[in-house]
């Protein structure tokens, strides 16, 4: 079960309307798609389904729990995921540590006794998680030692690391390469058979490749919600786009 | 570290205490309590970036919470000691509450206001504390069934100081070790990520403040016991200040690091003080000159990024 | 008037003082850290040196009031390179800054001790008359510091608002990352910060030495209330740390007519947790993230 409500969310920030009564329903195992210009509201939007921020109003539904206003790690423990557009890792750890910090949260989040060596269940998780996504020749680099595009994919080996059912990916190819750009995607297509995704960018053209369905944000509001094909059509979207390009 | 190494440092320590002369067994006495400090303190601050300003706090409760159950109500040492202990662990814990969830300014100056407040009191109260002048105690024998041990014994106060840093240092060591002490140090490397990542940072904070202060008034405890008495001045600043040092010199985030650190700085005022008064200068522009250099600390700076301390995987 | 009222007021107006001299300290710090992000240990040593050095004034050239002239020249010319040289790196960073400016403090208690010696001293009040009130006789040496405290307060509010200096200073507390972008220069406004700050505390110092004793370590009792000031206050906001002060003071003071002054400074620590348990930012304070 891994769906996604967000009823009639608002977040003021004074004067500033950042969201104004936006709706969204993602079903299980959707690719979702979610594009605008800059200052559209994305980022906001995912800090808010994730805890980051209350919304001034509304509210969202977690496989229809209502988990508006609960702080992060709890939204987190009930299988809500994220990444962030600045990659937030943890500097001196290794690549495996990194992971296995998000694999352990699941398991021993008490334990002052046991040595982190010894257990196994998280090892293996741990390791096939850097396989999963293809950082496994780099497990033992320190993650401030990475490359941007390794940092990235970090950025989404962390946010797996706790199982989530819903994975929120807030611009995972801004500022790498196009052939890292072209590995995120594929590791992004693997993971979607198995999980809910739902994907900010920036670069259309990622968005209407890969995703089953796309929501189109402008100024804090929904302007359009369809599949690629329709909304590469659609007439205001290509105006709010040519208008900041 | 080698794997022979802290074996190597255990029986060093043992013949150490048989073979110095007594001056030098009594400042080693006062290293060994430090230790547990100077350890205790990394936790706080190597491990979770907490830089508390109120450890004085625990140091004084536990060198009080040691003697006057002595003094007053004949309690023998073990369990004195363990009084202090969990009067450190009740004040962490008090203490703790109020602070752990401020940010980072605030946590530095309500902590250091916890302590300048606990020093005014102490010095207040001299009913309780004997304010400046101390209250003395003599310790009792410990006894174990037939076996009696006298901490007035030259070798006495040495080998119990001992076992407690050993204990000490086994009990943070598998900490730091274990899932807690890696989760311990996510948070000092990203505490957002590791909310985002299910943890529920605030509580690690104060678990790690928790076991942070304990320890400190376990060394108060010990030290209190080694002096055979206590007085309202272990409350002050300069015993906050002091692990700082320790773990600056030493290298914050190693446990062993912070122990070197007490090692260097011991010697160091114990010569240095003894020619010139105000060595404490040395003190201001040593802090100044090492965050110049390492934010880590010494050993940190020498090691390099990818410290060790137990916890690595 | 019966002789109740006017014993109570006089400490209710001693403590008022107090908070005047307080409230200049305490924006000082407050101006350091909001511009900075620089928890200045080191506040309540500068407060100290103000005072040990109108003492040295007074005796050498017989005048308290030239200290008030010179003792924040020569203060200034300490913090500039203070801050430039040595606090620079460190900046932005609450807990690196603190172990820094400890060592600072260390520095300053230290010379202090070794040439002003560590035995109190007193110096007479510059301005002996008296006037009567309510049954009670009133300094008016301490009259005349809440005059030129509150002038001081005066001209620093009228600096941050009608200068250039102290408009961009106050552009760098709200936003930091603005500021530098829009190409201000960053120096004049750190520098001239921590200036402002130190010579605060200075003045503080020389305004308080005839009052209180002069000793090297006076700083740290000020101190004490000053933190406790701008935590009650909000760390950075000026309007807060006006007012605590005042307020804190105040009632310090007031409490310290029938209760010990460790138990009026008890009363001032439980007041300052009560806030922070119902506003971790303080009464002022924004609410970091």
């Amino acid at each position: 079960m891994a769906t996604l409500k967000v009823r009639e969310v608002t977040k003021r920030f004074g004067g500033l309307v950042a969201l104004d009564r936006v709706n969204l329903s993602v079903e299980e195992r959707e690719l979702r798609g979610i594009i605008g210009p800059n200052g559209a509201g994305k980022t906001t939007l995912f800090n808010l389904i994730t805890g980051e921020f209350k919304p001034t109003g509304g509210k969202i539904f977690l496989d229809d729990e209502d988990i508006t206003g609960l702080p992060p790690h709890l939204i987190c423990q009930r299988g809500l995921s994220r990444t962030f557009q600045l990659t937030s890792i943890f500097p001196e750890l290794t690549v495996y540590e990194s992971i296995w910090v998000g694999i352990n949260s699941k398991r021993h989040r008490w334990n002052p006794f046991t040595k982190v060596k010894n257990l196994t269940d998280v090892a293996e998780r741990a390791e096939k998680i850097c396989h999963l996504i293809g950082l496994q020749e780099k497990r033992d680099e320190l993650a401030v030692n990475l490359s941007y595009g390794d940092q990235k994919i970090l950025e989404i080996g962390m946010a797996l690391s706790t199982e989530p059912s819903i994975l929120l990916l807030d611009e995972p190819t801004q500022g790498v390469s196009p052939k890292e750009a072209e590995e995120i995607i594929g590791v992004i297509q693997r993971l979607a058979k198995d999980i809910t995704v739902i994907l900010i960018e920036h670069s259309v053209d990622v968005v209407l490749q890969v995703c089953h369905k796309v929501t189109v944000l402008h100024e804090g509001r929904v302007i359009a919600e369809g599949d690629p094909a329709e909304i590469s059509k659609n007439e205001e979207v290509q105006r709010v786009y040519l208008g900041e390009a | 570290m080698k794997r022979g190494f802290p074996f190597l440092l255990v029986i060093s320590l043992l013949v150490l205490g048989l073979i110095l002369p007594r001056g030098a067994r009594s400042l080693m006495v006062q290293m060994m309590a430090f230790s547990i400090f100077a350890m205790a303190y990394d936790i706080s601050l190597g491990f979770t970036n907490q830089c508390s300003l109120g450890h004085s706090v625990f140091f004084g409760a536990g060198a009080y919470g040691t003697i006057l159950p002595m003094l007053h109500w004949h309690f023998g040492v073990l369990p004195s000691v363990f009084i202090g202990f969990l009067l450190g662990l009740v004040l962490a814990f008090l203490t703790g509450l109020i602070s752990v969830r401020l940010s980072e300014a605030y946590f530095v100056i309500v902590t250091a206001i916890f302590s300048a407040i606990f020093h005014l009191l102490a010095m207040d109260m001299t009913w309780l504390t004997g304010g400046d002048d101390g209250l003395s105690v003599t310790l009792p024998k410990i006894g174990f069934g037939p076996l009696k041990l006298s901490l007035y014994h030259p070798l006495g106060t040495y080998y119990f100081v001992l076992a407690f840093l050993l204990a000490g240092y086994l009990a943070l060591r598998t900490i730091v070790g274990s899932p807690l002490g890696m989760i311990f140090v996510a948070i000092r490397e990203n505490e957002k990520r590791t909310a985002f990542l299910g943890y529920n940072v605030r509580t690690y904070k104060l678990i790690a403040f928790l076991i942070s202060g304990t320890f400190t008034a376990l060394s108060g405890g010990l030290y209190a016991v080694s002096l055979r008495y206590a007085t309202a001045d272990f409350f002050s600043l300069y015993w906050s200040i002091i692990p700082i040092v320790w773990c600056l010199v030493g290298g914050l985030g190693t446990l062993i690091g912070p122990c070197i650190g007490v090692a260097l700085m011991s010697l160091f005022q114990y010569y240095v003080s003894a020619w010139w008064t105000y060595y404490l200068v040395i003190f201001g522009v040593l802090i100044l000159l090492i965050l110049r250099v390492s934010r880590r600390g010494i050993l940190g700076y020498f090691i390099g990024r990818g410290a060790r301390g137990g916890w690595r995987l | 008037m019966p002789e109740g009222v006017g014993f109570i007021l006089f400490y209710l107006i001693n403590g008022l003082i107090w908070g005047l001299i307080i409230a200049l300290i305490s924006l000082g710090l407050s101006l350091i850290f909001g511009v900075m992000g620089i928890v200045n240990m080191a506040h309540g040593d500068i407060y100290m040196i103000g005072a040990v050095l109108s003492f040295y004034f007074v005796s050498l050239f017989g005048n308290f009031w030239i200290s008030l002239l010179i003792v924040p020249l020569i203060v200034a010319l300490i913090a500039a390179p203070t801050e430039r040289f040595i606090l620079r790196p460190f900046e932005g960073h609450p807990s690196v800054t603190m172990i820094a400016t400890v060592g600072i403090s260390f520095i300053l208690q230290q010379v202090a001790l070794a040439t002003f010696g560590g035995i109190p001293k007193k110096i007479s009040s510059p301005w002996e008359v008296s006037f009567d009130f309510l049954g009670v006789s009133y300094p008016g040496y301490r009259l005349l510091v809440a005059a030129i405290s509150t002038l001081i307060i005066i001209g620093v509010w009228l600096f941050l608002y009608r200068t250039s200096l102290g408009i961009l200073i106050r552009a760098s507390m709200q936003d930091k990352e603005m500021a530098s972008a829009m190409g201000i220069n960053v120096n004049k406004v750190l520098i001239g910060t921590f200036v402002l700050g130190s010579v605060l505390a200075a003045i503080g110092g020389v305004l308080a030495a005839p009052i209180s004793q002069v000793f090297y370590l006076m700083g740290n009792d000020v101190i004490l209330l000053c933190f406790i000031v701008v935590i009650v206050g909000g760390l950075g906001s000026l309007e807060g740390t006006l007012i605590a002060a005042l307020i804190l003071s105040s009632v310090e003071g007031a409490m310290a007519a029938f209760l010990t002054p460790t138990e009026a400074r008890a009363m001032i620590f439980i007041i300052m947790v009560a806030v922070l348990m119902l506003r971790p930012q303080g009464l002022f304070g924004s609410k970091r993230t």
